[in-house]
Parts: structure tokens; sequence; C-alpha cells
């Protein structure tokens, strides 16, 4: 087939046009505003604006994992609807309404960053989400400066640097990685695990706290991989760890692409290994491996996603009737941590952030009986946020035929020892490089509080 | 060194995965001289026709991917009859135009079908294993697929009489038309097979890969680089670039590091340029 030099020169000048516009198109999504930082001023009403204050939710529109992200999104809104119902935000007397607007944050740190500022410049003040790692890391100090309080579930370690206008609604990376050890070692007497990890920091806390965990209860990591959640083909990296013959195998990714290494592990003759698995978990996702995987999968995950309760199903219905769509574990951490932090401006009579964070702790504790994820309280650091006491599962996932809406989408393990378990970072962390010494683990009796 | 083996049977393998996905792209180049932005999109819609298909006819895997391809054939003709051939007169307006299909392909995939991923499951099962040498025989299969469809187009335009006038258009469209051959209908019918192609791609590499509605700009960039490297229309060039990028990236994997790997086929692409701008088996010609 013939070419001349003019038509090969457009292919390439319409490469180069194609992947400039992309780049572009990447760069400036959603960055019409200024930074428009606003300091903290004690008003208020800092965050009202038009007689509505606006719980943006930041997370990706588009993509691998909008059957998570969307959810999520849905999750803030209907605690923001039942504040309007029931009457809007009470602040020095007067109602507000609350709005849940999404903002993209494209699962990367440069559109995160552009849609916070946007959404900064235009006098928001409330985040939820944040999906990536890579998003709360960006807005790292961006969001106190502006002053913006961000909820968020996703903690590498650099998240936790100091950074004090952040509620960590979800169980950290760093906190049950001991837990998990214990389960693979003790209960499915797993000696040899091979690990595939998201290449971020997100990945890298998962894996090496349970490595290290492992490894001390006498366990060998066999083959640490790295992936990136637009790889398809990981067939080099599995077809590798045969010569290992792991016994097991530890997937931190969840959801499409955690599915897609399960399905490639299968294919390689690692149909019979147990695994364990991080991220969220969907079942319209995970339905397309089969009952093999479901079958030999562990998930550690919050209360109301392996245990029902009424107001459980009544939200996953309300979720599947308006999305049809079926909840995940961080559909619960958009909903109550959206809850406490209203909860928690009522209880301080401001919206401005920094009085919410402070007021916090208290709101969750005077809340406790009414989170769905079983959260007594939380714990306030001198300079890194505050920390839900989030208790967490092991959970296998129940069979394809399960009613979703009225099911709860795991079924706890049957073994005390792991249930229940502190999500948050353990202070007693033992060479944990985080200086978070003010963090105090669950008392007993705080324990108790808790469904059993 | 059975570990090394093993990893050179996997690029290969790869290689030819990535040979077909890009094959209709530099065939729509070669004969129609059109960037076709739209063939990541046209692919991801292949894969999806074929999900649907199986999973509502329940047909076996082989009729699936040709009732897929069969799908794929009149939606690019369609294409080209509605859309690329009134703008065929300007290469900024066909790349625009490709860049919007682009844009919105994977947010009419979301809306449709949802986001999560979509298996296509081949049916084929097992393993070969050779002491620490194991690729799945699907993987074999697949790319068996691979070649005969490849061989196939080989063939179609080497040794018949409408392959003689696919290179005649692609030769001179002028010329050809003088003979006799009128480019439009060959236009029409290369932009249909070339997207019946993609949508093949797509179905074999759903087996493995998944269909999701993100695998489009996956296909897109590997398909660039194939092309560009393997020489823009030529055949061979595409196959041997496919194979030669597959191996690339699956060494630069295991044994150079998982976080460059995927930069490898770009850093031979940036090579080629520099060294070999018209590719591997490109022709050199010069601007009149």
């Amino acid at each position: 087939m013939g070419t001349s030099d003019i038509s090969r020169r457009a292919m390439l000048s319409g490469t180069a046009a194609g992947s400039l516009a992309l780049l572009l198109s990447a760069c400036t999504r959603d960055s019409g505003g200024s930074t428009g930082a606003s300091t903290g001023s004690g008003n208020p009403l800092l965050a009202i604006s038009n007689g509505a204050l606006s719980f943006a939710v930041c997370l990706p529109v588009s993509g691998a994992f909008t059957t998570v992200t969307v959810p999520w999104a849905q999750a803030v809104k209907y605690a923001a609807d039942e504040r309007n119902e029931a009457g809007g935000l009470k602040i020095k007397g007067k109602s507000y309404k609350v709005t849940a607007p999404m903002i993209d944050e494209g699962y990367a740190a440069a559109p995160a960053l552009a849609s916070a500022q946007k959404f900064f410049s235009q006098g928001g003040h409330y985040i939820g989400g944040l999906v990536s790692e890579e998003a709360p890391t960006a807005l790292l100090g961006v969001n106190e400066q502006a002053d913006a309080l961000i909820s968020t579930c996703i903690v590498g370690n650099p998240s936790l640097s100091k950074n004090n206008l952040r509620l960590f609604g979800d169980s950290l990376t760093q906190a049950t990685g001991s837990m998990r050890a214990h389960f693979a070692y003790d209960e499915l007497k797993l000696r040899k695990i091979a690990t595939i990890e998201l290449k971020n920091s997100w990945g890298a806390s998962y894996q090496e706290t349970f490595a290290a965990a492992f490894k001390e209860l006498g366990g060998e990591i066999v083959a640490r991989d790295y992936m990136d959640v637009t790889d398809t083909d990981f067939t080099a990296r599995i077809s590798g760890w045969k010569a290992f013959s792991p016994d097991g195998i530890y997937i931190i990714i969840g959801n499409s692409p955690g599915i897609t290494i399960a399905n490639q592990a299968a294919q390689l003759g690692f149909d019979s290994q147990p695994f364990l698995l991080e991220g969220a978990w969907d079942p319209n996702v995970y339905k397309t491996t089969g009952a093999a995987f479901i079958d030999r999968s562990y998930y550690v995950s919050q209360y109301p996603y392996c245990h029902t309760t009424s107001a459980a199903v009544k939200l996953a219905q309300k979720l599947h009737d308006d999305k049809n769509l079926f909840v995940t574990n961080w559909f619960w951490q958009g909903y109550d941590s959206t809850r406490m932090v209203l909860d928690a401006m009522e209880l301080a009579n401001s919206t401005d952030p920094r009085d919410v964070i402070s007021a916090l702790p208290e709101a969750v504790e005077k809340g406790a009986s009414k989170w769905l994820i079983k959260a007594p309280g939380a714990v306030a650091t001198k300079e890194k946020g505050v920390y839900l006491k989030t208790p967490v599962w092991m959970a296998k996932f129940r069979p394809l035929d399960t009613d979703f809406i009225n099911e709860s989408p795991l079924v706890a393990v049957d073994n005390a020892k792991y249930a229940n378990v502190q999500g948050w970072l353990p202070a007693q962390w033992k060479g944990y490089s985080q200086d978070l010494a003010d963090v105090q683990p669950l008392t007993d009796a705080e324990l108790k509080k808790l469904v059993g | 060194m059975a570990g090394l083996v093993l990893q050179l049977i996997n690029g290969v393998l790869l290689g030819g995965l990535y040979a077909l996905t890009a094959l209709g792209l530099t065939a729509q180049f070669g004969v129609m001289r059109i960037v076709n932005f739209a063939y990541g999109t046209l692919f991801m819609v292949g894969g999806y026709a074929g999900w649907v298909i199986q999973s509502t006819l329940h047909t076996p895997y082989v009729l699936t991917v040709v009732i897929a391809m069969a799908i794929m054939f009149v939606i690019g003709t369609g294409l080209e009859f509605v859309a690329f051939r009134p703008l065929r007169a300007s290469e900024e307006r066909t790349i625009l135009l490709g860049l919007g299909i682009m844009s919105l392909g994977p947010a009419l995939i979301i809306l449709t079908f949802g986001s999560a991923n979509q298996l296509l499951p081949s049916g084929v099962t097992g393993l070969f294993e050779s002491g620490p040498i194991v690729v799945a025989y699907e993987r074999i299969a697949t790319v068996a697929l691979a070649a005969v469809l490849i061989l196939a187009v080989a063939a179609f335009v080497k040794f018949t009489p409408a392959g003689r006038a696919v290179r005649a258009v692609a030769d001179d469209p002028v010329r050809a038309g003088l003979l006799g051959i009128s480019p439009k209908p060959v236009y029409n019918i290369t932009f249909g097979v070339t997207t019946a192609l993609s949508g093949g791609a797509a179905c074999l590499l759903a087996t493995s890969w998944q269909v999701t509605p993100t695998i489009d700009s996956a296909a897109l960039l590997i398909s660039f680089v194939v092309v560009i490297v393997g020489g823009i229309g030529s055949i061979a060039g595409t196959l041997v670039a496919g194979v030669l990028i597959g191996v690339l990236t699956t060494l630069g994997q295991v044994y150079v590091s998982q976080a460059l790997a995927p930069a490898a086929p770009f850093a031979a692409l940036i090579l080629i340029l520099l060294l070999r701008p018209q590719g591997l088996f490109g022709r050199k010609t010069r601007a009149a």
C-alpha cells in the first residue's frame, strides 16, 4: 500500500495534534477558576452562598471507577437530602439548604486540583470523595489555604502529613495489614504470597504493612508486582509467579482492574489460590469473574457492607432505583461522613471548617447510634486532621444469586478475631514512620458500644 | 534462561494481538490516507458488540467474533458514507471528526452499558506447561485466530482482484480512477473491513483484557505506535512492529522496571522517528 510524504506528515502531525488536544483536555478539565483561596475569617456563615451550603463530591465522573464513584456521590447527595428534608442545616437560628455538586477528580492530581480550586474560588469549603491517592496528595495544603475541609478515605503515607482540615472517614491502609496477615497465615494457612499493587503510595502502604506483618509471622512475599489503572495485560507479571508457587495472591486494587488481574491469574493456572483484595468492589463488576473468584476472595470492609440493616437496605434500594447500581464499601463512608460533618456544623453553630473540625469528635460520639458504619467516635490529632474510629470485618463476597439490595454484598467470616477490628491507625504500631503518637486506640468500653 | 524464554513467548503472543489491533488503522491510512482517531472507539464498540451477542444469543465464541465483525463492517461502511466521506477533502476535518467520536464514545458506552468490565470467554481453558514456562491455551488460541485474520487480509490484498483494486487506489487514486477503478467504493469497503478487523481484535482481546469503556484509548495508543514504528500502510511492518513492541513491553516489565515499562513503546517510537522516520517497513518518499 502506498503512502506519500505529505500524508505521512499529516499522520504524524495529526498524532501530535491529537496527543496535544488530549493533554490540554486533561490539564484544563474543570479549570475555569482562579485559585481563589479565601482566608479564614471566623465568619460563621463562611461556607454559605446564596442560602445554601455546597458539600461537593470530588470523584472521577468517567472511566473504570464510575460503578464506585457514582454510588459514592449519591451517598453524599442522600445525606444532604435527608438534612434538607429535616428542615435544613440550622446555624445561628437560621436554616440553610445543603447541596451536593459533583466535581471531577479525573483519577489524577491535576484535574482534582483544578476542580477543587475552581470550587474553592466559588465559595465552596467542603469536599467529600477523592478516590485516587494522587488527588488528596495534590490538595495537601491548598485546602487549608482555602479554608476547605476535606472528607476522604484514600490514605497512603503522603496523605498523613500535616493538614488539620481533614476527616479520614474510612479504615486506613496502614491499619489493617496485621489483621489481614494473621488471617492469611493463621486461618488460610498461606505461607507464600504474590502481591500486585497499584503503583502509588496507597498501594505501597497496603503492601508494605501487610508484608511486614506476614513476614513476622513466618510467611514469605515471593513476588511483588506493580500495576497502573490503565494496564490491560498482566500476563508477563503473573506468569512470572509460577516459578515461586505462591499459595495466595494479594491484589491491591479494586473493581475493574482488580477483576482483570484475577481473571488473567485464573487463566494462567492460579485457579485455587485465595485472593486478598483491596479497593472497592461492586457486584456489577465482580460477577463477571464468576463463582470461582467469589468463593476464594477475602476483603476487609465496614459494617454495613457485610451486615444487613433496615437502614442500609433502604439506601441500597434507593440507589438501585435512582442509578441502577449497587452500594459499594465506600458508599457508606460518603454517607456517614457527610452526616457527621453536617452534625458538627450544627454543634459548632458555624460553617467555618476550622470550627467544624474541632467539633467533629464530639459530634461523632453524640451520634454514634445512628452511624451505619458503627463508628463510636473520632480522634482529633494535633495537626493531622480527625480520624474516624471505623471498625472493620474480614469478609467474603456473597454468591452471585444474592439479592444485593436486601442482602449485604459481603458476609463476615465466622471468627471473632477478625470482627470489629479497629480500622484506624493504631498508636502502638511499631516502626510506623509517621509521628501520630497522639492517636489513641479504641478502648474496651468503646468496643463494647459497637455491634459485636 | 527459562524465565527469559517464557517472557519472550509472552511478548511475541502479546505482540501478535497488538499487530491485529493496529492492522485496521494502518490499512485505513495506507488506502484512504485518513488519520482516524475514532479507531479506538470503534475497537471498543466491536468488543461490546461481541459481549452483547454472546450474552444475549449465547453463541459459540468463534461465531460471536464473526457476527461482531459483520456488525462492525456495517457500522464502518455506514460511518464512512455519512461522516468521513463528506469530509475527505480536508485532513483537519477528518481528524476533528475522529477526535469528536473518540470523546463521545466512552460516555455513550457508560450510559448504555455502565462502566463495569465485561468478559468475553472463549471457552478455551487449560495451560501449556513445561517447567517454569506456562502459557494459557486461550492466549495461544486467540493469537492463532489473530494470525489467521492477518494472513487473510494479506492474502486478500495480494492475490484477489478486489485486493489489486485496493492496492491501485492506495498507490494513486487518480490513476486508479482512470483505469476504471472508482476510489469511493474502495474507500467504503476498506473502512468497513478495517473497522470489522478492529472489532475482531477487540473480541479476541476481550477474552483476557475484558471490554471496558476505557479500552479505546489503550487500543488507539498502541495502534498508533505500532503503525508508525512498522511503517505507515505496511502490513508486514505492522506485524513486525507489533511483535517488537509486545516483546519490548514484556521484557521491560520483567527485567527493567514496571514503572518504566509502559514507556517502552514510546521509546521505540521516538527512536524510530529519529533513526528511520518512514518506519521499519515504510517507503521513503519525497514531497512533490
